[in-house]
């Protein structure tokens, strides 16, 4: 926070002796990401002879930034801000809509579901920027043939116990680890009475006593890491595992990824992740982000993304290439992304997943048992007609 | 007094008052009020809501037993070391510095060193394959082992401190006690038990105190090594609740637990410092 406070000053003092027109960029990057889009936002610089100002900072706090802006009619300092998908059922209240500005042609760059999730009431508030889904990742050299069915999956996890595990990170809520399943059951977010949640709660019950006892941590790097010493072989995660596993030396030659197992009636799905961009209502220069935002979506410059960044969100890896192999689990995974539910209670929603999924998975309690944690009293509408402080 | 005396006298009650009520007591009032506010409206739900959640209580007797283990490891070697050190005109260097280094080096730095040596492919274990053993999960999630580590890691850390107290406490004892014991002929054990103990006892009940509060805050030592789900206590479970659930109201209702018990424990320290701190031996 204090970070961006400072960069805030920053292009503030900038603005200052600089005349020329200033897009105040807020994103979740990382350091070497930061210095990777810088480059990339040149050819916008050029075009537009405006300067593009990066501000790198996490989700959580980029959101309390857009609360704390959301009565300020204009002038505040961000322009474009990147939120977590999760976030956007809270943060549509602060931004404004954006369907003047997205034109039909962009709609084919992202599956249709990423646009459904920015989309509220018939109204656009928010663009794809960086999307991303969930796959298995497997260690080749112990899994010669990686789990493609339910079935399969489970007599992995009983001939190799331990080898398994869940990230089931806690932050996410579980919901992305738990969504697959009960969507592939035909099970809904919104509703853990359904029979479909039922049914994978009954799936995940059976694989309980074999996972690896770093699921139990609910910490995407502890079970990455696991699998990155060969005492996990398989887990689900986003593609930035695959990244992590190459930077260690161990992807391709020895973690790859492959496509979600299919549910009972041959049903897959992964769930969307990743960063959208909004303009918040208090913006300075909402034309110009705008502009950023036409620029953003060409195929020319989401080809660039790809190349450049590795965001294969909307262009995937070329065929026959290092990534494509790296990648091929998260590229056939693309026909089956669903959206999770962009409700302003998903905080709240989610955590009921991960205290049901917890309750499954580490304290013995029945499906049935952990499913009612989940509903709490009722389907989500119900839960938290009172307000989002429900549990 | 004269009015110079007195007023300079205020300004040193006043500012660390003011200081103490900006920055110690609304903080404190504030997160009070947060703990009980459920969608604005005052009540006990966050604290229901804690009661009802199973993690809760396994943080709640986390935070009882690790403390209660790691207390018991630092004063059993505190006290053997300040035993060992006083009873010596020069001890060895070496020894010297191995009793301080751990409180020397900052707490991030030795929880990484702790975490290399514990961690499935770390040096304890490697150490242990090199012998012929096999590997053990020293920080496996929920397991008795993997709070012994913490326990142990933790008391690893802060024995210096409990050490010193008593090393002082050992070096206002009177040789001549010593002496007097010795022409009466009395043993080691008896010695111990008849002269150094109850003339350590205020040195121990004040490192008791100090340390019994300190303990039950453990919060890196715990996410650190073992994540916040591992081996959870209040603290963990708060600032998980905090940061990842963005449950601040039930997290601050766990703090306020954690507050509470702490203190208890210091108001319970208080006490037993009054009982055995001006005689020594309880009366």
């Amino acid at each position: 926070m204090a970070a961006l406070i400072l960069a805030l000053v920053g292009t503030g003092c900038e603005r200052g002796r600089a005349p020329a027109r200033q897009l105040n960029v807020a994103l979740a990057l990382f350091p070497n990401e930061a210095a990777n889009y810088r480059r990339f936002v040149r050819p916008f610089e050029a075009a537009s002879g405006a300067r593009v100002n990066l501000i790198a900072q996490s989700y959580g706090d980029l959101l309390d930034v857009l609360r704390a802006s959301a009565g300020t009619p204009r002038g505040g300092a961000l322009d474009l801000v990147e939120l977590d998908l999760a976030m956007l059922g809270e943060a549509r209240y602060a931004v404004r809509p954006l369907d003047a500005i997205v034109p039909r042609s962009a709609r084919a760059l992202f599956p249709a579901v990423a646009w459904d999730a920015a989309t509220h009431g018939g109204r656009l508030y928010f663009v794809p920027h960086r999307l991303m889904w969930e796959a298995m990742i497997y260690n080749r050299r112990e899994v010669r043939r990686p789990p493609a069915t339910w079935d399969e999956l489970a007599r992995f996890a009983h001939a190799h116990p331990g080898k398994l595990a869940l990230k089931a990170a806690r932050y996410e809520g579980a919901v992305c680890d738990v969504m697959p399943f009960v969507w592939a059951a035909g099970g809904d977010a919104l509703d853990p009475r359904a029979p479909g949640a039922r049914e994978a709660f009954g799936f995940l019950s059976t694989l309980a006593p074999y996972l690896n006892p770093e699921s139990a941590v609910f910490r995407e790097m502890s079970v990455l890491e696991a699998q990155a010493r060969g005492a996990v072989w398989i887990h689900f995660n986003w593609p930035f595992a695959i990244g992590y596993l190459a930077s260690k030396g161990l992807a391709p030659g020895e973690d790859l990824s492959a496509p979600l197992p299919a549910g009972p009636d041959g049903r897959r799905a992964t769930p969307l992740g990743g960063g959208y961009l909004a303009i918040p209502r208090s913006a300075s220069h909402p034309e110009l982000a705008a502009e950023f935002i036409r620029y953003l979506l060409t195929a020319g410059t989401q080809r660039r993304l790809s190349a450049d960044l590795g965001w294969y969100g909307s262009v995937a890896p070329p065929a026959q290439s290092a990534e494509a192999a790296l990648y091929a689990g998260f590229a056939a995974m693309r026909p089956y992304v669903r959206a999770r539910p962009a409700i302003r209670c998903y905080t709240a929603l989610s955590n009921r997943w991960q205290r049901a999924l917890r309750a499954l998975l580490f304290d013995g309690d029945s499906p049935s048992a952990a499913l009612a944690i989940a509903a709490a009293g009722g389907t989500v509408q119900e839960t938290f007609a009172g307000g989002c402080a429900a549990r | 007094m004269n009015r110079a005396g007195r007023t300079m006298r205020a300004v040193f009650i006043a500012v660390p008052a003011l200081f103490m009520a900006i920055f110690l007591v609304l903080p404190a009032v504030s997160g009070a009020v947060l703990s009980f506010d459920v969608g604005g409206r005052l009540s006990l739900g966050n604290y229901r809501a804690l009661l009802g959640d199973r993690m809760f209580w396994r943080a709640l007797l986390g935070n009882l037993a690790i403390p209660l283990g790691s207390l018991a490891i630092e004063f059993a070697l505190a006290l053997g070391l300040a035993l060992y050190l006083g009873a010596r005109r020069k001890p060895p260097a070496a020894v010297e510095v191995a009793a301080i280094l751990p409180f020397a080096i900052p707490e991030i730095v030795l929880l990484a060193i702790a975490r290399y040596i514990f961690i499935p492919r770390g040096y304890l274990n490697g150490a242990l394959l090199a012998a012929g053993g096999a590997p053990l999960g020293w920080l496996r999630p929920g397991s008795a082992l993997a709070s012994l580590v913490v326990m142990a890691v933790d008391a690893w850390h802060v024995t210096p401190v409990v050490m010193l107290i008593l090393l002082a406490g050992l070096q206002t004892i009177p040789p001549e006690l010593y002496e007097a014991a010795a022409l009466d002929g009395a043993g080691a054990l008896q010695t111990f038990r008849h002269v150094t103990l109850p003339l350590l006892t205020p040195a121990l009940v004040g490192a008791l105190v100090l340390r019994g509060v300190d303990a039950l805050r453990i919060f890196s030592t715990t996410l650190v090594l073992t994540g916040a789900e591992g081996t959870p206590v209040l603290s963990t479970y708060a600032y998980l609740l905090w940061s990842d659930s963005q449950e601040p109201r039930v997290a601050m209702a766990a703090a306020m637990m954690l507050a509470a018990m702490v203190t208890l424990m210091g108001l319970a320290g208080i006490a037993l410092g009054r009982r055995f701190g001006a005689s020594g031996v309880a009366a």
